[in-house]
């Protein structure tokens, strides 16, 4: 079942196209890791599920829900963190707690989640550090026994250690039957805790793969020297791309199936032939630049 | 409703002090007049005197009606209410629009309100009522203030003038305030509120005195929302006029149809 489903959102900022035409569901029970470079729609997207802003066409249906129509309904099931939340200075974390639970009720998981996050809520915000701001932004997500987490960069700011805390809190959710929708530029953190990655780029869906998929992507690096002269046409017509090459040596990056590129190697003397994989990182950084 | 209630009650904490400080600098304000009339009343006929040797034009211009200062309240219609308390009103109306919804947006601290499952028009309301509220007990405390302070300090006093000027102030304070609200809903800062609303009301100022500069200018006054509210002619002659309910009740009621209307379709990014 899918909990998030955008449909054919666009969105502009007067002549900037900020999303265009960008389509994907998450399904339930999943952690969902959405990427992109800055400026790329992340935070545009997430704003729209919020009904913070509103899209010029599509729709964005949460828990079947209109977001736009219903959304202080599916709210109740929604918690929303983003490292640029602001919160007020002159309130303590208690009154800030106090006024999340007002309007979205109480959470018995709440007492455990300050004791694991080593909050303290008694100080005004003012007093805190950004780490402790930034927990207490994560804290608010969990108030009200959420069953969807949508979450804007929510590491940013914590110290190693409790990112680990934090991901862990995460897993715990996901297997209580959670499903989260978390941007990052944490790579690492995607790895360690996505089951699917969407990765979108000026405004654009570029990939929407599960882990597995991003894992098994084959992006191939072929260095080849050889005896005589080489043709780049040839290495042209089979659609690989080119990164280096000289007299009678030459880079390429293939992607997906390398018999056609093996094929035509074997019509010159090879000197000397390595392939390497890119890294998951690398990966990213091929989606990320396109 | 309890919950809508308790986000009143926030939204009023939240800018309690800035109403506390308001209510008694605008009361020390008023002692102080009050303090130093029965000197004045001493010398009343000296003044007297002295006020009508001043041009009609700039008596009409400010708003004074009885060029005299022989009670509490021609001198306080002359001293307080012909422009400080209005200026103080129209501050006090503007600052509280601006801060509810432009100035959290400016901070980034309406993400929290959007974040929860509220509907925006119950954000809108519950900001708008809990202004409201401090605008209502801003209004009263300065205006009534002066019966105990004038009782304190062995002045007479008409309680009923000063009764009767409360209405006509709560419509006017609340008919800046909504087409201040308003603003703050358009805008994503505070800045912009107070110069636009605070330019509208400059202007307005300088059309009803130009009306009362010109007799062919005269029509000009219409257009003035000081023209509606004139406390001096209501202290001093207890008049009531209808007019001023008909022209701030409409334009409290287009200003906040205006502003909930642009506040749940606008975005807000935070």
């Amino acid at each position: 079942m899918a909990v998030i489903a955008v449909k054919n959102i666009s969105k502009s900022f007067g002549t900037k196209v900020a999303l265009n035409d960008i389509s994907f569901a998450v399904e339930q029970g999943k952690i969902c890791g959405f990427l992109g470079p800055n400026g790329a729609g992340k935070t545009t997207t997430i704003r729209l599920m919020m009904d913070f802003i509103r899209a010029d066409t599509g729709s964005i249906s949460i828990f079947d829900l209109d977001s736009r129509v219903e959304n202080a309904k599916l709210k109740k099931a929604v918690g929303y963190s983003s490292s640029d939340l602001e919160l007020y200075n002159d309130w303590t974390g208690e009154e800030h707690l106090a006024f999340f639970q007002n309007i979205k009720g109480k959470t018995a998981l709440i007492k455990d989640l300050i004791k694991r996050l080593d909050l303290d809520l008694k100080p005004k915000v003012c007093q805190l550090s950004s780490g402790n701001k930034q927990k207490l932004a994560l804290l608010l997500a969990f108030v009200g026994n959420p069953k969807l987490l949508i979450m804007d960069e929510p590491t940013r700011g914590l110290d190693p250690l409790l990112q680990n805390t934090f991901y862990q809190i995460l897993r715990e959710f996901k297997n209580a039957g959670g499903t989260i929708f978390l941007s990052s530029h944490n790579l690492d953190e995607v790895q360690k805790i996505c089951d699917s990655v969407i990765v979108i780029r000026e405004g654009k869906l570029v990939a929407l793969e599960s882990m597995d998929a991003i894992r098994e992507m084959g992006v191939h690096v072929i260095s080849l020297t050889t005896i005589q002269p080489l043709r780049l046409t040839d290495f042209k017509s089979v659609g690989v791309k080119v990164i280096s090459h000289d007299r009678n040596t030459i880079i390429l990056k293939a992607h997906g199936d390398i018999n056609k590129i093996l094929k035509t190697i074997n019509h010159y003397q090879v000197k000397d032939i390595e392939i390497t994989h890119l890294s998951l990182e690398e990966v990213f950084t091929e989606l990320y630049r396109g | 409703m309890g919950k809508f209630l308790q986000l009143v009650k926030r939204e009023f904490k939240n800018n309690r002090t800035s109403l506390i400080i308001f209510c008694l600098a605008v009361l020390g304000l008023v002692f102080l007049y009050v303090a130093i009339y029965p000197s004045i009343q001493k010398n009343a006929q000296n003044y007297d005197q002295l006020l009508k040797a001043y041009p009609k034009t700039l008596m009409d211009a400010l708003g004074i009606e009885d060029m005299s200062m022989n009670t509490l309240e021609k001198y306080l219609g002359m001293e307080q209410y012909s422009f400080m308390w209005s200026v103080l009103v129209i501050i006090f109306a503007l600052s509280r629009a601006g801060r509810s919804l432009a100035g959290e947006i400016e901070k980034g601290t309406m993400g929290l309100w959007l974040a929860l499952p509220l509907r925006r028009v119950t954000i809108f309301a519950s900001k708008y009522l809990a202004g409201l509220i401090a605008l209502t007990i801003f209004i009263i405390v300065t205006i009534l203030g002066t019966i105990p302070l004038a009782a304190l300090l062995h002045t007479e006093f008409v309680a009923k003038a000063h009764i009767g000027l409360l209405w006509p102030a709560l419509f006017f304070g609340w008919a800046i305030y909504s087409v201040g609200m308003l603003f703050s809903s358009i805008f994503n800062d505070r800045g912009k509120v107070y110069i636009t609303a605070g330019g509208i009301l400059v202007l307005m100022y300088v059309l009803n005195v130009a009306a009362s500069l010109k007799d062919d200018l005269n029509w000009l006054k219409y257009v003035s929302a000081f023209h509606y509210f004139e406390a001096s002619k209501i202290l001093v002659h207890s008049l009531q006029n209808p007019t001023t309910y008909f022209v701030f009740g409409i334009t409290i009621i287009i200003a906040t149809i205006l502003g909930v209307f642009w506040f749940t379709r606008r975005d807000v990014a935070v």
